[in-house]
């Protein structure tokens, strides 16, 4: 075959997707989503989040808001937003896909040998034929994200499982970030990604992640939540969250008025919902606090002293709580989200606490603008203008108003020279699942054939083909 | 109009058949019933002519929706059918889904297939897909060196690299495709112990360093090209391989490393410097856009400053109208007026003696006054005393020495020119010399230099550097000419001593080819004392007449040089000759050249009427040169129209009327000697391209030589206007290249040009000339 040289260009029927019905599976801190390669947005979104419930556990968006008797929430992931818990992980994500997208496959031992007993060769091979059936990714290849600090070990891992425990014909793994920049159209990008669990940076170039660009920081959606917590606790009055499942009646008060509301109690249970799912429940609320309330400091002054000083008399912006309390936030919801460029506006939580412990004051340098330094730093100069010049923002902690804007000025600020531009995708959907779509795209494209894992090289190299092909 | 039925109709055939189905129609049409479509015609003839009161039949649609049951609309055939990833070599089956081609219908089953129990239709549809993309095309790698171990030993050996770092580093590169910008992020220096066997190898992986992108990309650049020549020679690379060989040699990782740097400083600049980039960035982007109006807009400015004067020439009742139409050269308005008034003030006064006189003098006392005196007439033709309150108005501000430098403004010791002038167009004056092939000298000295004509910056210190440098220039050819003419002096009489003392020509003359030259071009020494005859009768007339009488200034230096010719002519020994020959000359140009010299005819003879006005008129122009050079350039202009000539000399150059006359003596008293020269430097210059002026030069030339005596031309007099007297004998002789030693008529052609442009009051230099 005639080699190519980088003046051929693909006819239009070559650029049309060439779809194999690959499931793409895109794991996060938060939440994991799955969907068919080729859509333009997930089908399937379950929380990351399970209900461990009499040694069992619960997956899906309702079944782990049910207060129930001692009933904890996990999560499988690390802090990090690397899996911890397999076993879970690997129920977690089969959900994913099996309860939504390809059904739990129906038992060939069912079907065919049900009415027919002269069909049933062997009944020990057939009941290891009928649980082998029930493997569900038969007939669709599986494309993962990964984040891009994953250790080597966990990607053989995910390749172990698709391949041999859910029989898919063939796998592929990539790193989040390249797919987000991918959903925006690009090949060489900066990728902003503000995760639940983390805030990440990295250089992307010509698809390929650079290695020594990715930084990150715990600076992402949860650690905006233990601000906000913060916040609340050393308001005044200190606020408590009642979630909306504690609430029995309420009735309608003025304005940072003590609530006027009636609480459920647990005495049904032997033990009342343990202290994750309530906290899992004042997520809830605050992820609602979030949307509602925060906001970014996008005015050319500094925020901290004059700006503090304008949002406190400019930019109150009411909240109400689900037992009815509600109040005026005004310099705080700017302060929280300043948080992420200043590291100095951090307000520490209460000593001793969970998030004490696990959200500590972060350095400047794990602020968005000195992660992007870091990055910027560990590229080749000649690369830095193109990143600079495609910033790519994702992640569902991006969606705060005025982020893009904000991050767009900063960088200009620290990069006059050069030409920046940000691109956020408008809609949120796009958003949150950026990484999710990139993979959609990529798994769907019909030169993506030949990238694929199949089973039999698996089987011929071992999990270790996983390092080599999914650069 | 008459219609087939009128022709009928006279013809007495009667209305015609033509007429009746016409008429049928129309009925029929009338009667016509909107038909109802979805009613079967029977039906709707049932109903006869009644329309049914309610609409039975609903209208169709424009676009009906595709129905199944209508069977407008068929399904196409999709499956999901196996196939195999062409560029994998895995045997990987991957199922897609595929619709059928069209144009393969599935075999047709009349009717409903029965279902016999058990057994399927055998009858299975088949169908037809298109062929499978050939995606493996995109499939595509990179081709990277490879090597045995003696080929590594033998050829690719690296002081700085072991030969595991350089399998990694190949390995790296045919995995990422070149991309060296990753390459560079994934080189990992403990992957290459790892790439290794044993325990041995964890020692020896100590040692190896991390790399820059530059040391990776030279060491794969001097092994890929050195495993391009061990495959090709290099004598049978094609010249794409050859390039990238070239390329590949030559990659110089320390440049590499230095821009790399440079770029980070760019890269790191600040907010300030980057702010001054962009505004400068920007400004010359507009720049670059608006260039092309620039230019039309300079050259429209030009246009006007150069085709204003000789406006004003031709028509000088419209000459305000089209002057006040150019908005924005109030400048040029306000010069044009105080000339006008000038010329308007003089013009009922010829003879007034008195104020003549007076001009006279101021000419000839200095010319800084002339200028100043010129410039009272102009800005305040009507009240010279407010004059200096408008100066002081105008400079209220002290400037400082630094201040003076940045503006550029000048206090110059040499008088100025009125009304706006360029630079550039003293320079011009100052590389012209007083004679063409002088100018052409310096021109090529220029070139030499690789100065260019026209200064792209001419700044006041630019200028100056330039005019002391034509100057030396000038110095030099002067200083070439003399040697040149002394050496060949002393030659002559060394000859002559030979030939007094009766010794036969030796070898030696011989010796010199210079000295050849001179001697073969030589005119014969009875050619040129007739010439040298009329220059000097010429020069004696106009010294008699004109400078001497008139002038102080700059008669006397004329005389002075006629009178040199003349002492040198003495020397020569040559034998004197009477006018005659001259005049006899003229009268063959005169066959030759009917018409101009009819013209000039009338030119005498206007002349010989007004010789008192024309002397005064001359005089005035002596002072006033440079008000007139505009004024000779729209000369220059006309005699364009008159001589068809090419002008480009003339556009460029000043004719002064009374400078033809000054000029003509010197230049025709350039000595004979510089003939050997001009030769072979003409003949470097043509080898330069310069072939066809060079030519008509070296035409005008032989015929200046043939003129000329041996004289020499010490004074070299700082007019500025010097040079196109001669152009004009150029272009002359262009028109008649047969006529040499025709001075005269030429003069009197180009004078005569002037004259038809200017009014019979300007050519009399001409005329006293041929006189």
């Amino acid at each position: 075959m005639a080699a190519l040289t980088s003046k051929d260009e693909p006819r239009t029927a070559e650029y049309a997707g060439d779809e194999v019905s690959a499931i793409v599976l895109d794991p996060g801190y938060a939440s994991t989503r799955a969907g068919f390669a080729g859509e333009d947005a997930p089908k399937s979104i379950v929380p990351s989040n399970y209900a461990f419930y009499q040694d069992a556990c619960l997956f899906g968006d309702h079944v782990i808001d049910v207060p129930r008797d001692n009933v904890e929430i996990r999560n499988p992931y690390s802090r990090d937003g690397i899996v911890e818990d397999w076993d879970t992980a690997e129920k977690l994500w089969k959900y994913s896909f099996a309860s939504k997208l390809t059904g739990i496959r129906p038992n060939k031992a069912l079907q065919e040998w049900l009415n027919d007993v002269n069909a049933v060769p062997n009944l020990q091979k057939a009941m290891a034929d009928a649980e082998d059936t029930e493997r569900a990714l038969e007939d669709h290849p599986l494309f993962m994200s990964e984040p891009n600090w994953n250790p080597i070990k966990n990607r053989e891992k995910a390749i172990e499982i698709a391949l041999e425990k859910w029989a898919a014909p063939a796998f592929y793994i990539s790193k989040s970030s390249v797919l987000s920049a991918f959903s925006m159209g690009k090949s060489t990008a900066l990728v902003i990604d503000i995760g639940a669990s983390q805030l990440s940076v990295a250089a992307v170039h010509d698809g390929m992640i650079l290695r020594k660009s990715i930084t990150r920081s715990h600076l992402g959606g949860n650690y905006i939540s233990s601000q906000i917590r913060s916040m609340l606790a050393t308001h005044d009055p200190p606020i408590t969250i009642n979630p909306h499942y504690m609430v029995k009646a309420k009735q309608p008060v003025d304005a940072g008025q003590p609530a006027n509301a009636i609480l459920k109690t647990f005495d049904q249970f032997k033990q009342p919902p343990q202290t994750s799912y309530h906290r899992y429940q004042e997520e809830k609320t605050i992820l609602e606090f979030k949307e509602v309330c925060l906001q970014t400091w996008a005015s050319g002054t500094s925020f901290r002293g004059q700006g503090e000083a304008i949002a406190r008399e400019q930019y109150a912006h009411p909240f109400e709580f689900p037992d009815g309390y509600n109040q005026t936030f005004s310099s705080d919801r700017f302060k929280i989200v300043e948080t992420l460029f200043d590291a100095q506006c951090h307000s520490p939580s209460p000593a001793g606490s969970l998030d004490a412990q696990y959200y500590p004051a972060p350095e400047q340098n794990q602020t968005i603008p000195g992660l992007v330094k870091l990055c910027i730093n560990q590229c080749d100069v000649d690369l830095r203008p193109m990143l600079l010049a495609s910033v790519v923002i994702t992640g569902s902690a991006s969606l705060i108003k005025g982020l893009p804007d904000r991050i767009q000025g900063e960088l200009t600020r620290m990069y006059p020279s050069t030409k920046v531009r940000v691109n956020a995708a408008g809609m949120p959907v796009e958003r949150k699942f950026g990484s999710w779509i990139g993979g959609s795209i990529v798994a769907s494209l019909g030169t993506f054939h030949q990238m694929w894992i199949s089973k039999k090289e698996y089987e011929e190299h071992g999990a270790s083909i996983v390092e080599k092909r999914c650069k | 109009m008459a219609s087939t039925r009128d022709i009928h109709d006279i013809m007495g055939m009667g209305g015609g058949p033509v007429q009746k189905p016409t008429n049928k129609k129309k009925k029929k049409v009338v009667e016509a019933q909107p038909r109802l479509s979805g009613i079967s015609r029977e039906v709707q003839a049932l109903m006869g002519d009644s329309v049914p009161p309610v609409q039975i039949v609903e209208p169709p649609k424009y676009k009906s929706k595709p129905s199944l049951a209508n069977k407008l609309y068929k399904p196409r055939h999709w499956q999901e059918i196996p196939f195999k990833p062409g560029a994998r070599s895995d045997g990987l089956s991957l199922t897609h889904w595929k619709r059928a081609l069209p144009s393969h219908r599935p075999l047709q089953l009349n009717g409903d297939v029965e279902m016999v129990d058990g057994i399927q239709p055998s009858l299975k549809p088949e169908y037809q897909f298109e062929e499978e993309f050939p995606m493996d095309k995109w499939a595509v790698a990179v081709r990277v060196p490879d090597y045995t171990d003696e080929q590594y030993e033998r050829h690719f050996k690296a002081d700085d690299w072991t030969r595991e770092e350089t399998d990694y580093l190949v390995k790296l590169a045919s995995e990422y495709d070149l991309r060296w910008i990753v390459i560079a992020d994934r080189y990992d220096p403990q992957e290459i112990q790892s790439a290794q066997i044993g325990g041995e190898a964890l020692e020896v992986a100590k040692n190896y360093s991390s790399r820059t992108m530059e040391q990776l990309k030279l060491r794969y650049y001097q092994v890929a090209a050195q495993d391009l020549e061990l495959r090709t020679p290099k004598a049978s690379m094609n010249p794409t391989e050859f390039a990238l060989y070239e390329k590949m040699r030559s990659f110089d990782a320390k440049t590499e490393t230095l821009r790399k740097a440079m770029a980070e400083k760019l890269f790191e600049r600040t907010k300030d410097e980057a702010e001054e980039e962009r505004t400068l960035l920007e400004e010359l982007h507009r720049i670059t856009k608006n260039e092309e109006e620039f230019i039309a807009m300079r050259r429209d400015l030009y246009a006007r400053l150069e085709a204003a004067p000789s406006l004003r020439r031709n028509e000088r009742g419209e000459e305000q109208n089209i002057v006040l139409s150019s908005a924005g050269l109030s400048e040029l308005l306000s010069r044009l007026f105080a000339k006008e008034k000038h010329l308007k003030r003089r013009a009922p006064a010829p003879g007034d003696s008195n104020s003549t006189a007076q001009q006279q003098s101021a000419d000839g006392r200095s010319r800084a006054n002339t200028s100043l005196s010129r410039r009272d007439t102009m800005d305040t033709a009507t009240e010279p005393s407010k004059k200096g309150s408008v100066s002081q108005q105008i400079v209220p501000k002290q400037l400082t020495q630094a201040e003076e430098e940045r503006y550029g403004v000048s206090h110059p010791n040499e008088r100025l020119t009125s009304g706006v002038s360029f630079r550039h167009e003293k320079i011009n004056r100052v590389t012209t010399a007083k004679s063409q092939v002088q100018t052409q000298k310096i021109n090529a000295a220029l070139t030499e230099l690789e100065i260019p004509a026209r200064l792209s910056m001419p700044t006041e210190k630019v200028c100056k550097e330039f005019e002391r440098l034509v100057s030396q220039i000038q110095l030099l050819l002067d200083a070439r000419r003399t040697l040149a003419r002394v050496s060949e002096e002393v030659k002559t009489l060394e000859e002559m001593r030979r030939q007094r003392l009766g010794l036969p020509p030796l070898a030696e003359q011989n010796a010199s080819g210079e000295a050849m030259d001179v001697d073969k071009t030589a005119p014969a020494p009875g050619q040129v004392g007739r010439n040298s005859t009329t220059e000097t009768l010429q020069s004696g007339s106009l010294g008699g007449q004109t400078v001497n009488g008139v002038d102080g200034g700059p008669g006397p230096a004329v005389d002075e040089d006629d009178e040199d010719a003349e002492g040198e002519d003495d020397v020569e020994a040559s034998n004197l000759e009477k006018t005659q020959n001259d005049e006899e000359d003229e009268a063959d140009n005169t066959g030759l050249n009917d018409d101009s010299m009819a013209q000039r005819d009338e030119g005498d003879e206007d002349e010989n009427a007004e010789e008192e006005d024309e002397e005064d008129d001359d005089d005035d122009d002596v002072g006033v040169e440079d008000e007139d050079e505009d004024d000779d350039e729209g000369n220059a202009a006309l005699m364009r129209g008159v001589d068809n000539d090419d002008g480009e000399d003339e556009g460029e150059h000043d004719v002064d009327d009374d400078d033809v006359e000054d000029e003509d003596e010197e230049e025709e008293a350039v000595p004979l000697h510089e003939e050997g020269d001009e030769e072979e430097e003409e003949e470097q210059q043509r080898e330069r391209g310069f072939a066809r002026h060079q030519t008509e030069d070296e035409a005008t030339d032989a015929d200046n030589d043939d003129d000329t005596q041996n004289v020499t031309m010490d004074d070299v007099e700082p007019e500025e206007n010097d040079p196109d007297a001669e152009d004009d004998d150029e272009d002359v002789a262009d028109n008649r290249p047969t006529s040499a030693g025709s001075r005269g008529h030429k003069r009197g052609a180009s004078v005569i040009s002037d004259a038809s442009g200017a009014g019979s009051n300007r050519s009399g230099a001409g005329r006293k000339r041929r006189r």
